[in-house]
């Protein structure tokens, strides 16, 4: 049964199926994008929490750390008690689209970029900012060097953060809605499809899923290698 | 000599967490000359160094570049007039120009003056031709003289240098010294710390010795000058209008060093195995513990530890003249 599953779901990958294509397309544009915003705000974060040093940072790693962990429906939950028409943000009209699913999949991999940021950074050496200082670098400069000193564990943070959010099912299920056209995405439409009965397609669209980790495994381990 | 003082620092402190690391009272460091700072690991060198550069912001107490605290308006002036080379450098990841390559580049300098001056500054370090050469592949001393380059391509007024005299090769070494000589004939203001003795005594025109972190007067008489002659007995070394005799030894040296417990002070010319004898004029007479520390211009400026007992025997004061003798074995070359 699994094998006839299997060969029916490649054949329906080779037939150019539209609708497999437009989930994953959706998929990766959605993860896309939240990894996009999420970098924007933990680079400059982490960066901070790894040269500056302040009360309560200490702290503030420790709530990151836990908050890795923390189930993807949780967070759909309070985004969805914060969207939902009753809720603060209701006005905005925000639930069951595609930007409800952004802002979910950007808070669940926040913590985690901003926690592999700060421990790629804080490996960086402590003798890098001094130097640049010495050297005349302003602030600005110090940041974009430390990137670059950083480069290849930040790569590896934003793809661990890609990783979570493209697999995970249970904000884009409760902030998405699983709309066909619209938000459907891979995870929530092989949850569908196998409700249904539909092992063919399912296993068709967990193909391409196990593809796209497997493309970021391989990007990562590669850039782990090469800074040997 | 009457330089312009650069650096002042007043009642300056500094601690490590609870640590402390250095105290200051009164400290001036000036223009135009090689200083070098010296002292055992841990001492208070490299602090001392970071907190001129403003990397360390002090505890209590002011430090001021050319009279303007460097915690306010000072601050720019310093850090554009000078750049700190940290003991162990830090090489940015990439090819050596870029590292040499990147104050200039930050400051928006063009791209044929950059490729210029970065190439002028690695042939100063004996590092031509190094331009692609993978930073993190350098040996140690290449390190050091890339980081050098890279701190003297901004011409700064004021060279900081924390330790470069710590793990480098004798050819490393050997160009760092003649670097330093170059700068210091060119007039530029360079602050070396060392614990190497002898790479500080060749270098130094003035000596600062920190221990525990505060500035302790120095126990030794440093001559700059040149050898004169040799012979199988002595090495005659040339100070000023003094001949010194030295022992025997072959060798090019810039510096004679004299501890101060060497030197004998006497009213009349005394007959002894000294074979150096001079007669100088009591210029200063400063209290040092339970000792006294007497200098005499012969015209050479000799300064020479004295017990009280002695101060009162000889009626020692400032104006009056003096025998001094000490042994030629008593002078180390350097």
């Amino acid at each position: 049964m699994l094998l006839q599953s299997f060969s029916r779901a490649v054949q329906l990958l080779l037939s150019g199926n539209r609708e497999v294509f437009f989930i994953a397309f959706t998929s990766l544009q959605l993860s896309s994008i939240s990894i996009l915003i999420s970098s924007l705000i933990s680079l400059p974060l982490g960066v901070l929490l790894a040269f500056k040093d302040f009360s309560g940072r200490r702290v503030i790693i420790i709530i990151l750390n836990t908050m890795m962990s923390l189930p993807t429906v949780v967070i759909g939950l309070l985004v969805y008690s914060l969207i939902s028409r009753s809720g603060p943000l209701g006005g905005m009209g925000l639930l069951f689209s595609r930007g409800a699913i952004i802002i979910g999949q950007t808070l669940l991999s926040l913590p985690i970029i901003i926690s592999l940021v700060y421990g790629a950074i804080s490996r960086i050496d402590r003798r890098l900012p001094e130097t640049l200082t010495t050297l005349g670098a302003h602030p600005g400069d110090i940041f974009i060097m430390t990137l670059k000193e950083g480069k290849t564990a930040i790569l590896s943070a934003l793809l661990a953060g890609f990783g979570r959010v493209i697999g995970e099912v249970g904000v884009s299920m409760m902030l998405g809605g699983n709309i066909r056209w619209y938000t459907r995405t891979l995870t929530t439409a092989i949850a569908l499809e196998t409700s249904k009965g539909e092992f063919e397609l399912a296993l068709a669209l967990g193909l391409i899923l196990l593809v796209i980790s497997f493309a970021v495994n391989l990007i990562l381990h590669w850039l782990v290698k090469d800074e040997r | 000599m009457n330089a312009e003082t650069l650096f002042s620092i007043r009642n300056l402190h500094f601690s490590y967490e609870q640590k402390e690391a250095l105290r200051i009272e009164m400290l001036e460091l000036k223009a135009n000359q090689v200083t070098l700072l010296v002292g055992p690991n841990g001492s208070g060198k490299t602090t001392l160094l970071k907190l001129i550069n403003g990397l360390l912001k002090p505890g209590s107490g002011q430090i001021d570049f050319r009279g303007e605290a460097i915690n306010g308006k000072g601050y720019r002036s310093m850090r554009s007039h000078s750049v700190l080379v940290h003991q162990d450098p830090f090489l940015f990841s990439g090819s050596v120009f870029q590292n040499v390559a990147y104050g200039l580049k930050i400051r928006k300098e063009a791209a044929p003056v950059i490729r210029r001056k970065v190439s002028e500054k690695l042939t100063l370090l004996g590092l031509s031709g190094f331009e692609n050469r993978k930073a993190h592949k350098l040996s140690g001393g290449e390190k050091q003289r890339v980081a050098i380059a890279r701190a003297l391509v901004l011409e700064p007024e004021v060279l900081l240098l924390d330790e470069p005299a710590a793990n480098v090769d004798n050819k490393s070494l050997k160009l760092i010294e003649a670097l330093i000589l170059k700068l210091q004939n060119r007039g530029a203001t360079v602050i070396v710390s060392a614990h190497n003795r002898s790479f500080a005594y060749r270098l130094g025109s003035e000596l600062l010795t920190l221990k525990r972190g505060r500035i302790v007067p120095g126990m030794v008489n440093i001559f700059k000058g040149f050898v004169k002659k040799q012979d199988e007995v002595f090495t005659y070394f040339a100070s000023g209008k003094n001949l010194l005799h030295c022992p025997a030894q072959k060798g090019d040296f810039n510096t004679a060093v004299l501890p101060l417990n060497d030197v004998i002070l006497s009213e009349r010319e005394i007959n002894s195995s000294a074979q150096n004898n001079f007669r100088g004029k009591v210029t200063h007479i400063t209290r040092e513990g339970n000792l006294y520390r007497v200098e005499l211009a012969c015209p050479l400026i000799v300064q020479a530890h004295i017990t009280e007992y002695s101060i009162n025997n000889l009626q020692v004061e400032i104006g009056k003249k003096f025998y001094l003798a000490f042994k030629a074995s008593a002078v180390k070359l350097y």
